[in-house]
């Protein structure tokens, strides 16, 4: 009875242990992933683009955003940085940007770079913006100026 | 060359500055623009001004129709401030108000609202229209002051006119679960309920009167009070419960 017991709790202990060594190498790995990504979405030379005037479109049941740039860099097979001149149109608003990571597999968007957004009668000045649900939701990042014409 | 560099920055400066007819907002840590949902939320030290109205908030949701320039409703909350052009403050934990039919709601704890001479409050909501002067004070410590009454109760409704350019109460409703109170300049007034009506310059008190004149304390089941020549009638309803009229002796 008492080995019976005794087995169990090293079976329990050994199972901790490589739950615990999983735990901790998923952990590592996931932000050397996030990482990685950051400092490659940063650093990306302005001298080699892997394409010139790059265009891509994100689909809601709404609307078609089209989303221009004078230059962009695959990071991966989904995710492009786009830059120089990069313009989200839709027809109920256009943004601005400089620097924008777009997902094309998720259809999102992302930039920490000053933008602004224009629609009738709105502009909005922020430190960055990220476009998720497939256009439905902008969040605009930083201090952030709105101007509404009445 | 330090001409051309003010004439940049005077032109730099007012790009994106607020003129006349336009609302600029301010926030600290962004705004998310829900495009479905006709609405967009503003978070931390959020300042709004407009020809009508200035808020501060730190966190701000924007309910809008046509798009984003055509905002329907405010809901606000954290430390808000909302200033209207024509003479309102009002103060709370949340405010929410629609532009178009000018409703403005204030919850929380030490609710306000001043409109000219007239000043609000509760610990629960003050709500009033501006359109039609339509106003509730509810809950507890609900008080109403103009400058000829001051009143206590659980629930203060009624509404307000502008008579050359002061605001006067033309009716107003009072309750409290234990008594609500009516302070005039020379009366102190109690009951369950009151009502006045500006028009007939009476106000009535229902159940658990109480009505103290310089050193008479009258008690009854209801009150009648001559707001104009401050006279005053009170009954009891049952032969049991008789009218009671107490001097106070002054050491004069």
């Amino acid at each position: 009875m008492n080995h019976l017991l005794q087995l169990n709790k090293s079976l329990v202990l050994i199972f901790l242990v490589f739950l615990t060594i999983i735990s901790l190498i998923f952990f590592f790995l996931k932000n050397e992933i996030l990482l990685k990504s950051e400092i490659e979405f940063d650093t990306i030379s302005n001298n080699s683009f892997d394409i010139l005037n790059p265009k891509f479109t994100i689909n809601n049941e709404n609307e078609i955003i089209t989303i221009q740039a004078k230059n962009g860099n695959f990071l991966n097979q989904n995710n492009v940085v786009l830059e120089n001149d990069v313009v989200f149109k839709s027809d109920k608003f256009k943004i601005y940007s400089s620097k924008v990571l777009f997902d094309k597999k998720n259809q999102t968007a992302y930039s920490k770079n000053d933008s602004t957004f224009v629609s009738e009668g709105t502009t909005i000045k922020s430190k960055g913006f990220e476009i998720i649900d497939k256009g439905n939701t902008i969040q605009f990042y930083g201090k952030t100026k709105i101007i509404l014409l009445e | 060359m330090i001409k051309l560099l003010i004439i940049i920055l005077f032109f730099s400066s007012s790009i994106l500055s607020r003129e006349v007819g336009q609302t600029e907002i301010t926030t600290d840590e962004g705004i998310e623009v829900f495009q479905k949902e006709k609405y967009y939320l503003l978070k931390k030290n959020v300042s709004i001004i407009s020809d009508n109205f200035e808020l501060k908030a730190d966190l701000v949701k924007a309910y809008f129709d046509k798009d984003l320039y055509d905002i329907s409703k405010i809901e606000s909350a954290i430390n808000v401030i909302l200033k209207s052009s024509k003479g309102i403050l009002a103060k709370g934990d949340k405010i929410n108000f629609s532009t178009k039919d000018e409703n403005i709601s204030i919850k929380g704890n030490s609710s306000s609202l001043t409109y000219g001479n007239i000043f609000m409050f509760s610990q629960d909501l003050v709500k009033v229209n501006n359109l039609n002067g339509n106003f509730i004070i509810e809950g507890n410590e609900a008080e109403l002051k103009t400058d000829s009454i001051h009143i206590f109760g659980s629930l203060i409704k009624g509404n307000f006119v502008t008579i050359n350019n002061v605001k006067e109460v033309e009716k107003l409703y009072v309750e409290d679960d234990k008594q609500a109170n009516i302070k005039t300049e020379n009366i102190n007034m109690f009951a369950k309920i009151a009502k006045y009506n500006k028009k007939d310059n009476i106000i009535e008190l229902f159940e658990n009167v109480e009505v103290i004149r310089d050193n008479e304390i009258i008690t009854g089941d209801y009150a009648n009070i001559d707001t104009l020549n401050q006279s005053y009638k009170v009954k009891s309803n049952n032969s049991d419960k008789k009218v009671k009229v107490l001097i106070r002796q002054t050491n004069e």
